[in-house]
């Protein structure tokens, strides 16, 4: 095939390579709404908005004709279109693997970084997860018509090894001038430095968020719980893991030792008037909206002088906290 | 007794006199229920759970005369009244109200009759509130542009104050007769009051006179009993608080102080916060609940009365100490103890004789 009849082909699948790419970042996308639970929660985790990029016609024929020479470039090159998905920590990184594994398509995973940095004990360079997904067989994307095998590359990686394939990228990997030889070795040696530096931190960084999920495994457990059991006594969905909810929470941290799911759902089964009480409160306040009422309900009920004490926030919700249970707020307030 | 979800059905307010003042003039008596906003109710409600729901210091009465056109007789029928039977029926006690409001220091204000229902115990149950309620003056804030200004209140009602009302909850406990006619049962009702003035010995008639001469209850006949309870719920409270022995006898001391006092009712929060560290203050509280003690009650120590007069200590080696328990805290120190198992004491004054 000759430069212009590839060029051609190429030009002629650019609609259906931009549909594959939307296609593939839409069903990510869900999938990982529906792994965490909100699309709030998918724009938190991840750290630059993914957009499905299609190779440009020159890069594409350059790849094709001079870096690398391929004998069915139009299948063999991968990333004619390409999505990144740039994350914060090397664990979310394997969330977004398992999501491109099990999806409606072919994955291969062309790069492994951390199969890489076995085999390359002692080599420090670019590191990045890549899979590459081929549709099974023909299909429509926002009418655009897919044909069979159409390759898509899926880049999968942290901040900071995003930072410096970013660096490495304008500097390393496509100098934009020829540089003398001893010169780039002493680029390439600080390059492969960064590379360990930024090994390490994400390392470090994945270990400060063991310790805190660690310390924060059970308050986020009564959470999760006190969320189960206002939705099943007033049929509405509670507002769960907000930062009004871990502001408390975090607070009595020291009485929470005592509480169990079993306690917190006693406590609510012994109290039929809830639902009302709550139904009528949640469309008066936030704080009523609040999961953490749940919680809070129970400790309020063992620990009514200690509360207003070292009561976080605005205390006149506290006290309506207190009416709502029938606890009277004389001589606490 | 916990109240929760109070809902405010029917209000209305008249003039309360004193005795003295109604051969002058007639109280002023409405004719028509007031009608309060959501917010307005959820403030009433308020009021209530505060005044006579757990941690308040309300007290149980009973019922001394509940006989036909008695304040009972009449205040339960409210409950089943229509409209016109329920204001005329609040317009007879309100009477009563001014006629009972004889005492010196005793205030003109307003009789506030409320029917609604709540959860009194986790038991959806009716109730009728008959507030006293004393006039309070204030302000009223106004913003006007960058500037703000206040507008005197004279009569200002059902305020943050408890001091300014006394309270009789009336709670349809069981609901038995199913025909609204005939005259309700005593024991299907409890009847909580509150009024600052009865805590404290000493206000006569005037501490009386709402729950008394108005109501015709009287005080709950348990109070003995219940006093010893909260004594030795206490007591063995205090044995097993994480504290040193002499800190333990210094607390078991204030118990005795506090028993001693001249208050008329006992409520197990304000002990705590009296007297406890905050450490132990909902320990305490927690206690007393499943003790059955989650409001004031009155004090009555005649079933205590000799363990009150004397503090004693008693030590490993057999020897007890003996002081009347007015004298023991300001006479009897414990300074330490020694590795060999010895207590030193210090002890007020000097050896008088051996008896």
């Amino acid at each position: 095939m000759t430069e212009i009849e590839l060029k051609n082909a190429f030009e002629a699948r650019r609609p259906a390579l931009d549909a594959l790419g939307r296609w593939v970042t839409k069903t990510i996308m869900d999938s990982l709404e529906e792994h965490l639970g909100s699309k709030e929660a998918v724009s938190k985790f991840l750290q630059i908005p993914p957009t499905p990029r299609v190779k440009k016609t020159d890069s594409f024929l350059e790849k094709t004709l001079h870096r690398k020479p391929k004998k069915d470039p139009l299948s063999e090159i991968t990333d004619q279109v390409g999505i990144r998905f740039v994350v914060l920590l090397l664990e979310d990184i394997k969330i977004i693997g398992n999501i491109v594994q099990d999806g409606p398509w072919i994955a291969q995973k062309d790069r492994d970084f951390q199969q890489e940095r076995l085999e390359k004990v002692d080599y420090f360079a670019y590191q990045s997860d890549h899979y590459v997904i081929r549709t099974k067989y023909e299909m429509k994307f926002d009418g655009i018509v897919i044909p069979p095998g159409l390759p898509c590359e899926i880049q999968i990686r942290t901040i900071l090894q995003h930072a410096y394939a970013e660096m490495a990228h304008s500097s390393s990997y496509k100098p934009p001038v020829k540089l003398p030889e001893e010169d780039q070795k002493h680029i390439n040696r600080s390059l492969a430095r960064g590379s360990a530096l930024i090994e390490t931190t994400d390392d470090v960084f994945g270990e400060i968020q063991k310790k805190l999920r660690d310390y924060n495994k059970d308050v986020s457990s009564l959470l999760d719980y006190s969320s189960e059991i206002y939705k099943d006594i007033t049929g509405e969905s509670a507002n769960s893991k907000t930062q009004l909810g871990e502001i408390i929470a975090d607070e009595y941290r020291g009485l929470l030792k005592e509480v169990t799911k079993e306690k917190l759902k006693a406590w609510a089964e012994k109290r039929p008037w809830l639902k009302q009480s709550l139904l009528k409160e949640r469309a008066e306040s936030v704080f009523f909206r609040d999961s953490v009422v749940i919680l809070l309900g129970f400790l309020v009920t063992e620990n009514e002088t200690s509360i207003p004490r070292r009561w976080p926030v605005d205390s006149a919700c506290l006290e309506n906290f207190y009416n709502m249970l029938g606890i009277s707020t004389n001589e606490l307030f | 007794m916990n109240i929760t979800d109070v809902k405010i059905d029917r209000i209305i307010v008249h003039e309360a006199l004193r005795a003295s003042e109604i051969d002058l003039r007639t109280p002023i008596l409405s004719n028509y229920l007031v009608v309060l906003d959501d917010q307005g109710k959820a403030l009433v409600g308020k009021r209530l759970v505060n005044t006579v729901s757990s941690g308040s210091q309300c007290v149980d009465v009973s019922v001394d005369d509940g006989g036909k056109g008695s304040p009972f007789d009449i205040a339960t029928e409210m409950l089943d009244n229509d409209e016109k039977g329920f204001i005329d029926n609040s317009k007879k006690l309100a009477y009563e109200l001014s006629r009972a409001q004889t005492a010196g220091p005793i205030k003109a204000g307003s009789a506030i009759f409320i029917q609604g229902s709540c959860f009194a115990d986790a038991k959806q149950s009716r109730f009728l509130a008959i507030i006293k309620a004393d006039s309070d003056q204030a302000f009223q804030k106004h913003y006007m542009g960058d500037s703000v200004t206040l507008t005197y209140v004279s009569d200002m009602l059902l305020g943050e104050s408890q001091r300014l009302i006394k309270i009789a909850f009336i709670i349809e406990i069981t609901h038995s007769d199913i025909n609204p006619n005939n005259p309700k049962q005593i024991d299907d009702f409890t009847i909580k009051v509150f009024d600052h003035l009865m805590h404290s010995s000493g206000n006569g008639n005037a501490a009386t006179y709402f729950y008394s001469t108005f109501l015709r209850c009287k005080l709950a006949q348990n109070a003995s009993w219940q006093t010893k309870l909260f004594y030795e719920v206490t007591k063995s409270f205090i044995e097993t608080m994480p504290v040193l022995p002499e800190d333990r006898i210094t607390y078991y001391g204030d118990v005795i102080s506090y028993l001693r006092q001249n208050r008329s009712t006992i409520d197990p929060r304000t002990f705590a916060l009296d007297v406890l560290p905050y450490t132990q203050q909902d320990a305490f509280i927690h206690k007393c609940m499943e003790a059955n003690i989650n409001q004031a009650f009155t004090k009555d120590t005649r079933l205590i009365i000799g363990k009150l007069r004397r503090q004693s200590v008693r030590f490993s080696s057999n020897v007890t100490l003996y002081a009347p328990s007015e004298v023991f805290r300001d006479a009897v120190k414990i300074t330490g103890t020694s590795e060999d198992d010895w207590t030193e004491l210090k002890i007020r004054g000097s050896i008088e004789k051996m008896p």
